[in-house]
């Protein structure tokens, strides 16, 4: 490696670092609140009984609770402990990072203007296919989450997640408890009466209530919101750092200067922009305004590029090794591409049924 | 779970989010006195929010150090925790006072730190309310992995130690300023140069010179300029342009002005326009650049180089690329190959200016 590429690398893993550092914070911090106040089954109960209407009621979430991919993880991750179903945890964790207010705004303004004689494409196109999209995609790989959840269990899909180290620590069981009451969530379905009731008994040994319902003063509340904030927080930051090291690596190459290869050619352009989302980490908020740069390259692949990249990067495949067992991670890595691949040649394909082939409307208009 | 283990892990983490506090605040300072850190990769709003999160991770650190400084010092004096005015709702297995209205944290959620007897034997504690059954429950929720650690420090020592970070981000600034093109059709150098001839011929009011200018822009060859094309550099440069006619723009403007008709006509009948960036060479032409600015949305990983072209009619000379210029000249537009449209800047005058201040230097 030159010395220039090794300049190349560490800004750019400094810049990815310090990009996502902040909405960490930021998540760690509502995850410890979460965990601390949000009575246990909260949401669930807010949620539609009906499992697909709660699974698309998820999906939406982010436009009332906008987070970035970067924060997302500790927080779906504490929700999951709240008793959120996890076929709902993975449509707000895949949805939220797109259909959120602040990634909206950023989309329409990367693709407003008059681009007649570029790409044609306009800010509502671009942002109605892509919150499209990324609902279709996110409640998708939800259901196949909860097919995965029926057919293998929770315990092979998800890792423990760690509770308070002081003073409570012995919570999992109240979850259980609790989670078994709801119809919603999976744990109810996998566990037989006895074995609820067996953990009931076991719970009643040492007998605590929840600890959202305990009237704890206010700084035990606020020493524990620090312990989870804190511990969720460097977590996660481990996690980002090895995922920025790779995507810096990765970068090092100058991607983008390939990309007119691509022009014209959606069945290689939509795989190739999704490779390429993958690889350059980019947050959502950002990635809007190099799409929108990208003028050579087909509609359908900037949309691939723009659904796939907050639900799947390098650095997020590291943060969900810390909530998923592999077998998860890939079941989702697997039905994101997939779904976001036919869906985008799709969109192509029926874009140029209605309006005529990008191509066609930059040639008429030069005309 | 062991108390000393607890404890490690505890102060491990409380140290760590205590260093990354202090480097976020720290290196937030340094940006903020005008120098290039780190920080500087990512737009001034992300830095706000870097500064309030470090604020806040410094809040809960401090927090979190009390708290396990209490507990640790209750657990040691009285083998269990006070909380005052808390109801006491526990049994404990041995008596003890409890004067004015202090209560306990439950036996049930000290089992985690009485899993150990000899451990709280080191703390001074003596052992009470121990429910060996929870001890295997608590192990997997507390994944201790100090490698976690060591990987954490990589980037703060990356802030910490004294990096070129000026050189090494004007480096990466100049590569990702490049501009991929060959170039356009036109340019003193080139005979026949059908764009270079139009901008000779628009700054002349006399039909005759405009089309002798035409003419020998047309049929020059070599590197030598023809001599009215001297005669007109001349003039142009040294002519006292009032400041009321130089349009003073910028190169995001001018290339969303390229994209519409109507703007590209306005916009040609500015008499000189005057707009700095950066200095890049493009295709084999030295009499032609591109001015480009970079634009991040986010970080210098997301940036993108915003251009437009500049055209002399000498080759230019004495220039990097990467410096930044100030260019003034009249502004016309070509269409690009693929289609496009470019705002070129017939240039009378480019010269090197002071770099803007960090917070300005990127397009947002």
């Amino acid at each position: 490696m030159s010395d220039n590429a090794v300049e190349r690398f560490l800004v750019i893993f400094i810049s990815i670092f310090f990009e996502a550092l902040p909405f960490i914070a930021l998540g760690a911090l509502i995850s410890g609140t979460l965990e601390e106040l949000l009575p246990q089954g909260a949401i669930t109960r807010l949620l539609p009984r009906r499992r697909s209407l709660a699974v698309g009621a998820s999906a939406l979430l982010g436009l009332m609770f906008p987070m970035c991919e970067c924060g997302i993880v500790p927080v779906m991750r504490r929700l999951l402990r709240k008793g959120l179903p996890l076929s709902c945890a993975v449509a707000y964790m895949l949805a939220a990072p797109v259909i959120n207010p602040v990634v909206i705004a950023s989309t329409w303004a990367a693709f407003s203007g008059d681009r007649t004689g570029l790409d044609g494409l306009t800010s509502m196109q671009m942002v109605g296919w892509r919150v499209g999209l990324a609902f279709v995609t996110a409640v998708t790989v939800a259901h196949v989450v909860h097919w995965a959840d029926q057919r293998y269990g929770l315990e092979a899909l998800l890792l423990p997640i760690r509770g308070l180290a002081w003073p409570r620590g012995h919570r999992a069981n109240e979850n259980e408890i609790e989670a078994s009451n709801d119809p919603l969530n999976p744990l109810m379905e996998k566990k037989s009466a006895a074995s609820a009731a067996e953990v009931k008994n076991h719970s009643e040994e040492t007998p605590r209530p929840a600890a959202s319902q305990t009237r704890w003063p206010w700084y035990v509340r606020l020493a524990n919101i620090a312990e989870i904030a804190i511990h969720d927080f460097l977590e996660i930051t481990c996690f980002l750092i090895l995922g920025a090291t790779l995507a810096a690596i990765v970068q090092s190459a100058d991607l983008l200067s390939y990309l007119p290869v691509l022009k014209d050619i959606p069945f290689l352009a939509v795989p190739a922009m999704m490779l390429l989302a993958v690889l350059l980490c980019l947050c959502s908020e950002a990635d809007a305004f190099v799409a929108a740069n990208l003028i050579a390259i087909p509609f359908g692949g900037k949309l691939a590029f723009l659904v796939l990249g907050p639900m799947l990067d390098l650095k997020l495949y590291l943060m969900y090794t810390r909530v998923f067992r592999p077998r998860l991670i890939w079941t989702i890595i697997g039905s994101v591409a997939i779904t976001v691949g036919i869906l985008a040649l799709a969109a192509h394909y029926f874009d140029v049924l209605i309006r005529g082939s990008w191509l066609a409307t930059m040639t008429s208009s030069s005309s | 779970m062991h108390l000393r283990r607890y404890l490690t892990e505890q102060l491990w983490m409380l140290g760590v989010g205590l260093i990354y506090a202090g480097t976020m605040l720290f290196d937030y300072w340094r940006a903020s006195t005008g120098e290039r850190t780190p920080i500087s990769t990512v737009v001034p709003w992300i830095q706000q929010m870097i500064l309030y999160a470090g604020v806040v991770l410094a809040g809960l650190v401090v927090v979190r150090a009390f708290w396990v400084y209490w507990t640790v010092r209750e657990l040691s004096r009285h083998g269990h925790v006070h909380l005052p005015g808390h109801p006491h709702d526990h049994t404990h297995q041995e008596h003890h006072d409890h004067e004015g209205g202090c209560c306990c944290v439950p036996e049930s959620e000290l089992a985690a730190l009485r899993a150990n007897e000899s451990e709280l034997a080191l703390a001074g504690a003596p052992a009470q309310g121990h429910h060996p059954g929870h001890h295997a429950e608590h192990e997997h929720e507390h994944d201790w992995s100090p490698w976690r650690f060591f990987v954490l420090l990589a980037p703060v020592l990356l802030v910490l130690l004294p990096l070129p970070w000026d050189e090494m981000l004007r480096a990466f600034e100049r590569s990702k300023s490049r501009v991929q093109s060959e170039g356009f059709a036109g340019g003193v150098a080139t005979p026949g140069d059908v764009l270079v001839a139009f901008g000779t011929w628009s700054f002349s009011a006399d039909p005759l010179a405009r089309s002798l200018a035409a003419a020998l822009c047309q049929y020059r060859v070599g590197e030598e300029p023809a001599s009215l094309e001297k005669a007109l550099d001349y003039l142009e440069a040294h002519a006292e342009v009032p400041e009321s006619a130089i349009r003073r723009t910028d190169v995001p403007q001018l290339e969303q002005v390229a994209y519409v008709p109507v703007q590209r006509e306005q916009w040609k009948q500015f008499r000189r326009v005057e707009v700095e960036g950066l200095f890049q060479p493009i295709g084999r032409r030295p009499n032609q650049f591109a001015l480009v600015r970079l634009r991040m949305a986010c970080c210098a990983n997301d940036s993108r180089p915003l251009s437009i072209y500049g055209v002399l009619r000498q080759p230019v000379r004495n220039l990097q690329p990467g410096d930044w210029v100030r260019v003034q000249g009249r502004l016309d537009f070509v269409q690009l190959s693929d289609g496009t449209w470019k705002a070129v800047v017939h240039t009378y005058k480019i010269e090197k200016a002071p770099l803007p201040p960090p917070a300005q230097f990127y397009v947002q």
